[in-house]
């Protein structure tokens, strides 16, 4: 069965195939709810759902040696019916905190889609709840996977109700901004921490929080700067909430827009504009070097690797690497400049979808010749034992970013990878017990 | 609290057991799920997903799916599916959503048969039964489909029915089932296919391995005549050579019903005291003896253990965590539906 492949030049923005049924590619290394829920220090959560739906979240919490801070309550068939939904919450959840041995100080509420298409009053749920325990801040929270193409995607509202705890609690600091929105600590080696550490700018952001008390302190921050938009929603949130200012400067891989996005930030506190031309150039030159190395060997790119993909493929392809495909299903607006640049000068570049039920039989372990993949869809897909294990961008950011980059796949190239035991493990960076 | 688990994982639910039980037949299986579902079922109750190129799908529903019933949609998307899978026939497995919005599978089975022209089988799994359950309705539509075909018994031909990973703990479960059985063993789902299925009436006798086979093994003597009977004829080497040392003590078992029972024989052959048997799943009436458990909440095996004054628990390890008092002796005996623990992995 062949794969449904189309070149970008007859591709169309942002949707490049149409739905269908949806294939799951054994490729585990994005995070999902449980693992974005473990980023907030000290708090407990508890899934109130189906057990279909509790299997995946709790043997995820299981995976990551997290059990400790994860309990449920599975309702039953006649649950949905009998008018006892928000009970179940309400005395499910109380009977869940009596029993922990330590009040935590945050309690994430999960409820999933069927009780939310039941009509469940979570709001009066939550009241109550807080009534009861009135020293815990409870966040609500969803498992609704039927919500990801209207209004706030499951994983735009996980990032915002994990700052809902959050309180302005004293005047904002205007020395100290947040990041937010990355499920991975930032690599502190990029040129924009140097510049911000230079001019005494604290850079607070929760996966470097190790307490409540310290991810607390995130409310005193007077900017929040995000870097994807799944992030924005939170952002959003804490601006009308804690005046907090926002500032969007997305995840790229170009060094216009890199540069830009560093004068947007200078802007707003009140710096000079940096010199980055030092970081600029070492980036290119570990480009340069790669490609040195790596040649004319295809490389083949997938939509996890990075939350710009189309910036990245750009960049890898102007630096004149071999990209021959990127595997995606739908891009986001974000992308539409580089895609188009893409379409006007590299109009032979392959997409591939990933959720094609074509793509359930795709070609993977049977390669004519070597090929480079980056990100884990684009190992299983390829079959390509060289790929890079690269995951949603992985906190790099900037010049020093695309460094990095470069650098991972110089050793990708070089040294094989097990393709079934790297990517099936679950959540990328987090701990494994497997 | 009822349903209040905090030590015990939830087990494998339903719709895994239906995918589990089909997942080898080469039918275009779809998940009436917005990916959740389906990414558990992939994710952690099918070991073979990575392997094994079954056509295991979403069907991606979103809200307004769920709210306007788009059932035009639904069929639209699986016959596309199927102008490129080309498969024998088509499953549609039921989630928690359309148990609440109460879709209707009957009228989803006629349309797509209608469109496609091939058989549908529609099981109404809700995601918040075990998976036993849903095993046990997905094995006994799939030979109450195929099975219809009245052939001459080979008196060396013996099905097997109830095979699954998740019953199992292993992907090569139904190669040493096969091996385990005198004659020619059909280990449906794990290593004999639809056209095996579908001679399933040539069958001499059907084995049942687990509380999933009975409703078809029920059906297939009904319709053929053919005799069923309960064994489990294949446990790992490592396990089978703990239980001579367990000679005059009292043994608690929790697994699935018939492989417990099973190891209880074997226990009794080698002088165990006493044994029991606790269970979660499905139990079958003609095994339960009187100091045998049915497990509702995790702190029924503890309770079951020390109301039975167990020397010895053999269960999946999992269950270490809630038999908090035992002070005995433990025996590892994966469960995959538990667990999600193979016995390759342990």
């Amino acid at each position: 069965m062949e794969q449904i492949t189309i070149p970008i030049k007859e591709a169309s923005f942002p949707q490049p195939f149409p739905g269908g049924l949806e294939f799951n590619a054994p490729a585990r290394g994005m995070w999902n709810i449980v693992h974005t829920g473990m980023l907030l220090p000290e708090a407990h959560q508890i899934f109130v759902c189906a057990r279909g739906c509790l299997r995946g979240v709790i043997l995820t919490a299981a995976e990551m040696n997290a059990m400790d801070r994860m309990s449920w309550v599975g309702i039953e068939e006649n649950d949905f019916f009998d008018s006892s939904m928000e009970e179940n919450v309400i005395e499910g959840v109380t009977d869940i905190l009596n029993k922990l041995s330590g009040k935590p100080p945050v309690v994430l509420v999960f409820v999933s889609c069927v009780q939310l298409f039941a009509g469940i009053d979570f709001p009066e749920c939550l009241r109550e709840l807080s009534k009861r325990f009135p020293h815990t801040t409870f966040v609500d929270c969803y498992m609704n996977p039927t919500m990801r193409k209207s209004g706030l995607t499951p994983d735009q509202l996980m990032r915002r109700q994990l700052f809902v705890p959050l309180k302005n609690t004293a005047p904002l600091e205007k020395n100290a901004i947040n990041l937010l929105g990355s499920d991975f600590a930032a690599d502190r080696s990029c040129e924009l921490f140097t510049w911000l550490d230079e001019n005494k700018i604290i850079c607070r952001e929760i996966t470097k929080c190790s307490s409540f008390s310290a991810y607390q302190e995130m409310g005193k921050s007077s900017l929040n700067m995000t870097w994807i938009p799944q992030a924005v929603a939170a952002a959003e949130s804490l601006e009308n909430r804690l005046g907090q200012k926002h500032l969007h400067l997305p995840i790229s891989y170009g060094e216009e827009e890199i540069e830009n996005n560093y004068k947007l930030l200078a802007q707003a506190l009140d710096l000079n504009v940096p010199d980055f031309s030092e970081a600029r150039q070492s980036a290119g030159q570990a480009l340069a070097h790669a490609l040195k190395i790596i040649g004319n060997t295809p490389i083949a790119l997938d939509y996890t690797a990075a939350p710009r993909i189309l910036s990245l493929t750009r960049r890898l392809l102007e630096a004149g690497f071999n990209v021959t495909q990127v595997f995606a299903d739908l891009f986001i607006p974000g992308d539409r400049k580089d895609f188009e640049f893409l379409q006007k000068n590299f109009p032979s570049l392959k997409i591939t979808p990933t959720l094609h039920v074509n793509m359930r039989f795709a070609n993977n372990g049977h390669l004519d010749e070597k090929i480079l993949a980056v990100g884990q869809k684009a190992a299983f897909f390829t079959g390509s034992v060289n790929f890079v294990d690269l995951v949603w961008g992985r906190g790099f950011y900037g010049h020093s970013g695309v460094a990095a980059i470069a650098g991972l796949m110089i050793e990708a190239f070089r040294n094989p990878k097990d393709i079934e035991s790297v990517i099936t493990h679950k959540g990328w960076g987090c701990e494994s017990c497997l | 609290m009822k349903g209040f688990l905090k030590q015990l994982s939830p087990f494998a639910p339903d719709n895994s057991g239906v995918v589990s039980a089909l997942f080898e037949l080469g039918g275009l299986i779809a998940i009436c799920d917005a990916g959740g579902c389906t990414g558990n079922v992939c994710g952690f109750d099918e070991p073979r997903w990575f392997t094994m190129r079954s056509a295991v799908f979403s069907t991606g529903m979103r809200d307004m799916d769920a709210i306007l019933g788009r059932d035009k949609l639904l069929v639209e998307k699986i016959v596309s599916a199927q102008n490129s899978v080309k498969a024998p026939f088509i499953v549609l497995v039921g989630t928690p959503v359309p148990a609440v919005i109460a879709t209707d599978f009957k009228a989803l089975r006629r349309m797509t048969e209608k469109q496609t022209g091939v058989p549908v089988l529609t099981v109404e799994s809700t995601g918040v039964n075990y998976y036993d359950k849903g095993a046990s309705k997905a094995y006994e539509m799939l030979f109450d489909t195929f099975a219809v075909e009245k052939l001459p018994v080979d008196q060396e031909s013996v099905g097997v029915i109830g095979a699954t990973p998740l019953d199992f703990s292993s992907c090569c479960a139904g190669r040493y089932i096969g091996e385990a059985v005198k004659g020619k063993a059909h280990v449906y789902g794990m290593g004999s296919g639809l056209e095996e299925i579908k001679r399933a009436s040539a069958n001499k006798i059907n084995l049942v391995v687990s509380p999933s086979g009975i409703a078809a093994a029920k059906l297939l003597e009904k319709r053929f005549g053919t005799p069923w009977q309960i064994d489990v004829p294949y446990f790992p080497e490592e396990l089978l050579a703990a239980l001579p040392a367990l000679e005059g003590k009292r043994v608690l078992v929790i697994h699935q019903q018939f492989a417990a029972s099973a190891l209880r024989k074997k226990l009794i052959a080698c002088r165990a005291a006493d044994v029991a048997v606790g269970t979660f799943f499905m139990t079958e009436k003609s095994l339960f003896m009187a100091q045998d458990r049915i497990f509702k909440e995790e702190d029924d095996p503890a309770a079951a253990a020390k109301e039975f004054n167990a020397d010895v628990v053999i269960a999946d390890r999992h269950f270490k965590k809630v038999l908090r008092d035992f002070k005995g002796t433990f025996i590892d005996f994966p469960h995959f539906a538990v667990s999600g623990r193979l016995w390759e992995a342990k």
